[in-house]
This record gives C-alpha cells, sequence and structure tokens, in this order.
C-alpha cells in the first residue's frame, strides 16, 4: 500500500443506529426475506484500506444504494469511492463482493458496482468486479486475501 | 423440446468450472477449483467418477480438453499458469508433462484436429501455439494480439485453425503462413467480454456467447467472416459457455442466470435461429459449461458452481 493517501482528509459521516427489529422479525414463526438494511448491516462496518475507519462513516456504502429482491435472488449495491480518482477503489469493492460471497445463501446473485459518476474509470473496475473469473483468480492471491481480511475483521 | 436430468454426479468440493468429453463419448472429464480433475464414465447403467487427478495443479483448473486424435491424452490448464498432460497409454492416467511460460492464470487449452498443435491462453494477454514433436510440445508461436485477458482458445474442427476471445470483447482468428502464425482476422460485435466460441460440424459457422447477455452465429463466406445472426433475450446474465452439436447441429448455452438454452436453426430460413428449450434452474448457482456428447446425440454434460456436474437428455414433445 503506498505511503501517501488519496485522500488524506476525508469527510467523516455519521454512523446509522442500531436496526430496530419489528414484533414480526422477532416471531420465530414467521418466515421473514432478508431485506436491505440487512445487507447494509453486513457491509457498512468493513473498514478502509487507508483510513481507520468504515465504509459507512466515509460514506462509500449507504443503505438505500443497496436493493434486494428475493424473488429474482438479486442482491445489488453501488458504493461511491470517497474520491473520483482512489486507486483503492477495486479493492473495496472487492471487499464488499467477499462478504456478501460469505455471509448470503449462495442462491443469491450479487452484483457490486460504482455509484454512477463517481470514479474516472467506473466501467474498467465494474467489468473486473463482475467477471467473476478475476474475482476467484485474485482471492486465490494470499497476499490479496490478507488484505481483505484485514478490513473484514470486526464488520459484523 | 425439454431437457430431462439423468445424472447429478457429486464429488467435486468446489464450483466446477469445465467439462469436456473424449473422442468416443464414453468418458468426461470435469475440473474445479478444489485442483482436481474428475473422469466419470457409466458402469452398468450408472455413471460414476472412475478417476480422481488430484496431482498437477497447484490452484484453480479452469479448462480440461481430450485430444481430438487420440482419447488416451488429455490437456488441462490452470489458474497456477500451467497446462499438464494427461497420458493413459500406459494403463493410468499420469501427468507427463507440465507446459510453463505464461505469465499468469492459464484459462483454456485445445488441441488441433491434427494431433500437431495445442493452444493455450491466459490472462497475460497471450495466446500460445506448442507444436507436438515425438510426445513433446515447443512453443512454436506467442500471439499477443489481445489487449486484454483471453478466456477461451479452439481449434477449427477439421483445419490448422485457430480463434481465441476474451475480456477485450473480440474474437480472433489465427493461421500459419510461411511458417508464421498470426492474426489474419478479428470480429469485434460484441459489447463485453466473449466467454466462449464452438465451430459447428462443418467449421464453416461459429456460435459466440459473451457477458453482454447474448449469442452470436458468425458464417465464413469463402473470404471473410460476418455476423448473420444475434440471439438476446434468453439470458439475464454472462453467457459463459456455448456448445455446437456436430450431430444435431443443435447450440446450448450455459449462463450466470442458472439457465440452460437450447437453439435450433431454422430450417426454413438458414441464418435464423430460434429458442427450442429453456431449461430454469439447471444448476442452484451459475452454469459455467456445456458440452454435447459427440456420439450420442442427445446427452449434454453441464457443470456449475453448485459443485456439481450433471447429464441431461433431450426430450422431443
Amino acid at each position: 500500500m503506498s505511503l501517501i493517501l488519496d485522500n488524506a482528509n476525508p469527510h467523516v459521516y455519521e454512523k446509522s443506529n442500531k436496526r430496530v427489529f419489528k414484533d414480526d422479525e422477532l416471531n420465530d414463526e414467521i418466515r421473514d426475506v432478508i431485506d436491505a438494511r440487512e445487507v447494509f448491516d453486513l457491509i457498512r462496518g468493513i473498514k478502509d484500506p487507508e483510513h481507520p475507519l468504515t465504509l459507512e462513516e466515509l460514506n462509500v456504502v449507504e443503505e438505500d444504494k443497496v436493493v434486494v429482491d428475493n424473488e429474482l435472488n438479486l442482491v445489488s449495491i453501488h458504493f461511491t469511492p470517497t474520491i473520483n480518482h482512489c486507486s483503492m477503489a477495486t479493492l473495496i469493492g472487492l471487499t464488499i463482493v467477499v462478504k456478501l460471497l460469505r455471509c448470503l445463501p449462495s442462491r443469491f446473485k450479487i452484483d457490486v458496482r460504482i455509484t454512477e459518476g463517481r470514479h474516472a474509470t467506473e466501467e474498467a473496475i465494474n467489468k473486473q468486479l463482475n467477471d467473476k473469473e478475476r474475482v476467484s483468480a485474485a482471492l486465490e492471491n494470499p497476499n490479496l486475501l490478507q488484505v481483505i481480511n484485514q478490513c473484514l475483521i470486526g464488520s459484523l | 423440446m425439454s431437457l430431462k436430468c439423468v445424472a447429478v454426479l457429486e464429488g467435486h468440493c468446489d464450483r466446477v468450472w469445465s467439462v469436456a468429453w473424449n473422442r468416443k463419448g464414453d468418458l468426461m472429464a470435469s475440473c474445479s477449483s478444489d485442483k482436481t480433475i474428475r473422469l466419470w464414465t457409466k458402469r452398468e447403467d450408472v455413471w460414476v467418477c472412475e478417476t480422481e487427478l488430484s496431482e498437477g495443479h497447484q490452484r484453480t483448473i479452469r479448462s480440461v480438453a481430450f485430444a481430438r486424435f487420440d482419447d488416451n491424452y488429455l490437456a488441462s490448464c490452470s489458474f497456477d499458469a500451467t497446462t499438464c498432460i494427461w497420458d493413459k497409454s500406459k494403463g493410468n492416467w499420469d501427468c507427463t508433462l507440465n507446459l510453463e511460460g505464461h505469465e499468469n492464470e492459464c484459462k483454456s487449452v485445445s488441441w488441433s484436429a491434427s494431433g500437431r498443435f495445442l493452444a493455450t491462453c491466459s490472462r497475460d494477454k497471450t495466446v500460445w501455439i506448442w507444436e507436438r514433436i515425438d510426445e513433446e510440445y515447443e512453443c512454436a508461436s506467442v500471439l499477443t494480439s489481445h489487449t486484454q485477458d483471453v478466456k477461451k482458445v479452439l481449434w477449427h474442427p477439421k483445419d490448422d485453425l485457430l480463434v481465441s476471445c476474451g475480456y477485450d470483447n473480440t474474437i480472433r482468428l489465427y493461421r500459419e503462413e510461411d511458417d508464421d502464425w498470426s492474426c489474419y482476422e478479428t470480429l469485434d460485435a460484441h459489447e463485453s467480454t466473449v466467454w466462449s466460441i464452438d465451430f459447428n460440424k462443418t467449421g464453416d459457422k461459429l456460435a459466440s456467447c459473451s457477458d453482454d447477455k447474448t449469442v452470436r452465429i458468425w458464417k465464413f463466406n469463402g473470404s471473410k467472416w460476418s455476423c448473420v445472426c444475434t440471439l438476446s433475450g434468453y439470458h439475464q446474465r454472462s453467457i459463459y459457455d456455448i456448445s455446437w452439436s456436430r450431430c444435431t447441429n443443435l447450440i446450448a448455452t450455459a449462463a450466470g442466470d442458472d439457465r440452460i438454452c437450447i437453439f435450433k436453426e431454422d430450417e426454413t430460413s438458414e441464418d435464423d435461429y430460434r429458442l427450442v428449450c429453456k431449461h430454469e434452474s439447471a444448476h442452484l448457482c451459475d452454469v459455467n459449461s456445456v458440452e454435447w456428447n459427440p456420439v450420442d446425440s442427445e446427452l449434454l454434460a453441464s457443470c456449475g458452481d453448485d459443485n456439481l456436474v450433471k447429464l441431461w437428455r433431450i426430450k422431443h414433445s
């Protein structure tokens, strides 16, 4: 990792409140579906690779940029790099992908993309994150996996 | 037309990337991220795993191919950047050669019909042509036309003519001229990664499938290849593999929407193709590969991210 930070003084946002469970959700008799808040909770605690802050505190991930379709088994996430030439964008996206692959049932298709217009090489990064063969090869790299796991420590 | 699952082959403990039949159609190979190759055959009417090849590769095995001149040879290539040649001529499948040279992940391997050549491709953007000389393989050419990760290489069913496709959205054709291999044509109609290609029986048509969710049919008019048909709207996610049956002329596709689709050439107008079967949830996760049996015309093999290999039979309604 470079010693010069891409964005040395990022704006820090407030964390969301803890999820409030409704009566229905606490009732074991009722089968409830996975919702956007649940998926957001999985990723909001992921650490930024450079700063001792979470993706939520940096506003890289937001609840309303998480879409879950239980009928079609789709989870779609848009994330927003703090600056539009962030060199860590692919790594951040990959970390979100890994977290969701590990935590969501395998029936879900996971799409992780950059919020439209928020990165200089958005298209290239999206293509790479969407190529499961390259993601799979990347995750066989022990050094990269170690960096990703570091970011995931403590993320719920 | 419909597909009936006739066998579910369990054994791999990670995603299965590719399936391939031998020439006789009585042996099928599958390879996986679990770093093994499994060889499946029919014993007393039941499909069983005859052999597991676990020595050979250090990482994910991405694809396998039986030699087209002799069923005693199998090639496999891996994310460990190497290609293994397996030889059964002495009784057991032994890894007799390990071809090195690519800088990183090797994605596909293919034998030429003549048996003289083997091709491999990699994320390092190159395609290598290996010439087989007395059981040894010499690198005959390193082709650098692609500008990105090369996903698949495939030889023409009859001639020593090679095709490759990849992440730069293109399909490229190569031939040998004056002892030198070169790319002589580039097909660039797809809008995203071209994952796979397959020729028809005679080799005058080529089908390609892509991350742009379309299948394209290309036809050779004697001097150039041109796209004669685009099939879109049948898959909702990336199409990872395509297989053109040499027996029935049917085209099968495998995709990230867990579906297998089958297309048929229209009897009345030659360059029209229509969907004749859409099998939803063929696997529980992405379907990574499909291949028609070369002899048993109604048998199709598939594999997926659910660690399974499946065999399907066509049912005519």
